[in-house]
């Protein structure tokens, strides 16, 4: 679980972050939305270190992240699972090898064969085992991600963060990848936060759904709630395309 | 570890990237490594030819020799010529003195040169070494006959009209005739050829027996005085096996001083040299040199480790999303710093390796166009490897430790 507590954060004059207050759930999948602009990656950056909140606390299971050392935040870093957007994948190694790596920089009581047995559980949860011996460049921007995924899972985190897991895909496999997420998330009991503007990833796997306008939160509540919402920012958020508009006249 | 070759791999490709999109770049940046290990092992290389020859020349003179002269082998500024000029030269008599007195000679000759003008018919040759010296020379020397014999006993003690002549003056005077049993003239005297040393070549010390003739001692001392200083006689006293030469010249002292009655105080008059003096004083010239190679490589190779330096913090800067997604991924900072210095020092040997393929490239030149005796050493090669490899980590060291120390959250940021 994971506790923000007034999280604030200024850029010189400009306030981004206005006093944030929040709970993200184990086992569920919580993501943030708002429109561009709304600070959703001033505060994913917050919740994994990448910037120093002015004000505030995050909490990760009781824990006080902002107040610890370096040396306590990389223990905790060490028990994050992190989903970068375009996959970031390392080129020169195979499927299996990337979903290696981090049991190697992280697991060194492992023998080699338990390293390879995790890396093919992992490849084989996320369904891309037959393709563990292929390179990066030999399979698809949906194969990357599931890969990235399986990477992300390997050390067993019990946070994940996806940031826009779904830029580069088609909507069908941007919906395979999303319904992973959830299932991970459910079947591992993991917290996993997950950073997006995309409509259909709400409605897919939004279990909780944090709504950011002008670095306020805005409104927070399930994927159902959402398009009930009287709220006219989230209203004009949610119902921004044609679709969504058709959605609802029906 | 296959992890990190393969990652380095991906490190290496992506710095050959660069490299080779920035070529001009990369070239200035890698000449100065190659300038530098070009000028430190060419210099060597010419050293070690220079050294090689001098000292095949010197031992060619005789590792276990002694030398019993009037002047001492000494080039130092602080050398005492007021002393040795008015000792005694050495005489023949001594020769057999010594060899009478002393155990651990095996055998002494005394020896004698001038030059003189040697003819044939209506050729002539000016300005040839004459050697003369006693019946063991062949024993003290080293040298083979192309034909012909050496003196025989009674040839050098009856004092026979008799040469031996090198090669170059036997086609000088005689082209592809024979010259044995023929006559030369040398002192407006006869004296019938026996023999003709085999070809030699020059050596640095201009040592060679090809350019003179050796007549008998006793032969020449007839109408010369063999001891004149301007004849630069000297007794060369060849020491018996298990015998150093230490214990060679004591007993040489001890023997000169008895010979020439020396009293205990006094100094002695004569000096004892021996080849390994002469390869000492070569040293100090070597080490001047090879440190010249040092002063002028260094300076070539300090501008190309700020060029390597530089080029790594470019490569650095230009990778700084993949080192955060390295060390997000949880990778040790001693994995990123070993990654960037493996390239650094991956640079700098490229361009030390230009520089030895010039270097080789040189030597082939200089002996198989110009017949030079020079050849690169596998320990050059192996300096100018070592030499390059130190470069690389010293100037990759500061880029290395800075991708390091990179904080991952920081260094994702750089692109996201």
């Amino acid at each position: 679980m994971i506790q923000i507590k007034d999280l604030r954060k200024s850029f010189e004059e400009l306030q981004v972050l206005k006093g944030v207050d929040t709970t993200f759930e184990k086992g569920k999948t919580s993501l943030i939305i708002g429109q561009s602009g709304s600070g959703k990656t001033v505060f994913m950056k917050c919740l994994v270190g990448l910037l120093e909140p002015d004000e505030g606390d995050i909490f990760y299971d009781d824990m006080n992240f902002t107040a610890m050392s370096v040396r306590q935040r990389t223990r905790v870093r060490k028990k994050m699972g992190m989903l970068f957007q375009g996959s970031a994948l390392f080129d020169s190694l195979t499927v299996e090898e990337n979903v290696i790596f981090p049991l190697e920089m992280f697991n060194k009581n492992m023998t080699k064969k338990e390293k390879l047995e995790r890396a093919h559980f992992c490849l084989d949860r996320v369904n891309i085992l037959n393709a563990n011996h292929l390179y990066p460049a030999e399979i698809s921007g949906g194969m990357k991600k599931r890969v990235a995924i399986a990477r992300a899972i390997a050390n067993s985190p019990d946070y994940l963060f996806c940031d826009e897991p779904n830029s580069g895909l088609d909507p069908q496999t941007a919906i395979v990848i999303d319904k992973l997420i959830s299932e991970i998330t459910k079947e591992f009991n993991i917290t996993t936060v997950v950073n997006t503007h995309d409509m259909n990833s709400v409605m897919e796997i939004g279990d909780h759904v944090v709504f950011l306008y002008k670095g306020d939160l805005w409104w927070e509540g399930s994927s159902e709630e959402i398009l009930t919402s009287q709220n006219k920012e989230v209203e004009d958020f949610v119902y921004a395309s044609e679709l969504m508009l058709k959605l609802k006249s029906q | 570890m296959i992890l990190f070759v393969k990652l380095f791999r991906e490190s290496a490709l992506f710095a050959w990237g660069s490299v080779v999109s920035n070529k001009l770049r990369t070239i200035l940046t890698l000449l100065g490594i190659t300038i530098g290990i070009f000028a430190i092992i060419s210099v060597f290389s010419v050293v070690d030819a220079l050294e090689r020859q001098i000292r095949t020349s010197i031992s060619s003179l005789g590792d276990n020799v002694i030398y019993v002269q009037k002047w001492p082998w000494e080039f130092s500024s602080d050398f005492a010529w007021w002393k040795y000029m008015n000792r005694p030269t050495p005489r023949p008599s001594e020769t057999d003195e010594i060899l009478r007195r002393t155990q651990v000679v095996e055998a002494a000759v005394f020896t004698a040169s001038t030059s003189r003008t040697v003819e044939h018919l209506n050729r002539s040759i000016e300005r040839v070494s004459i050697l003369t010296a006693s019946a063991d020379y062949d024993k003290v020397r080293t040298f083979g006959l192309e034909s012909g014999r050496y003196f025989s006993p009674t040839e050098s003690a009856a004092g026979r009209n008799v040469a031996i002549i090198g090669s170059e003056i036997a086609s000088g005077l005689f082209d592809d005739a024979d010259p044995l049993g023929k006559n030369i003239k040398v002192f407006g005297r006869n004296l019938e050829v026996i023999g003709v040393f085999e070809t030699e070549g020059d050596d640095t010390f201009g040592n060679s027996h090809d350019e003179l003739v050796l007549v008998p001692l006793t032969y020449i001392s007839s109408f010369i005085d063999v001891s004149s200083d301007r004849y630069n006689p000297a007794i060369l006293a060849l020491g018996r096996e298990n015998f150093s030469n230490e214990e060679l010249i004591d007993e040489l002292r001890g023997t000169m001083r008895s010979i020439r009655s020396i009293k205990p105080a006094a100094d002695d008059n004569f000096a004892l040299n021996q080849t390994s003096l002469l390869s000492t004083q070569f040293d100090g010239v070597f080490a001047v040199l090879k440190l010249t190679g040092w002063i002028i490589g260094g300076f070539s190779i300090l501008v190309g480790g700020f060029g390597i330096a530089n080029i790594m913090f470019v490569s650095v800067k230009e990778r700084t999303t993949i080192i955060g997604i390295q060390k997000a991924l949880g990778a040790k900072n001693y994995f990123i710093l070993i990654q960037f210095l493996s390239e650094a020092v991956l640079l700098s040997l490229m361009g030390g390796a230009i520089g030895l393929l010039l270097v080789f490239t040189g030597t082939w030149l200089a002996s198989s166009v110009f017949g030079m005796d020079v050849l690169i050493q596998m320990s050059n090669v192996m300096l100018g490897v070592n030499v390059s490899v130190i470069i690389g980590l010293v100037a990759g060291f500061i880029p290395a430790w800075s991708a390091a120390q990179l904080n991952p959250v920081d260094a994702i940021r750089a692109n996201t």
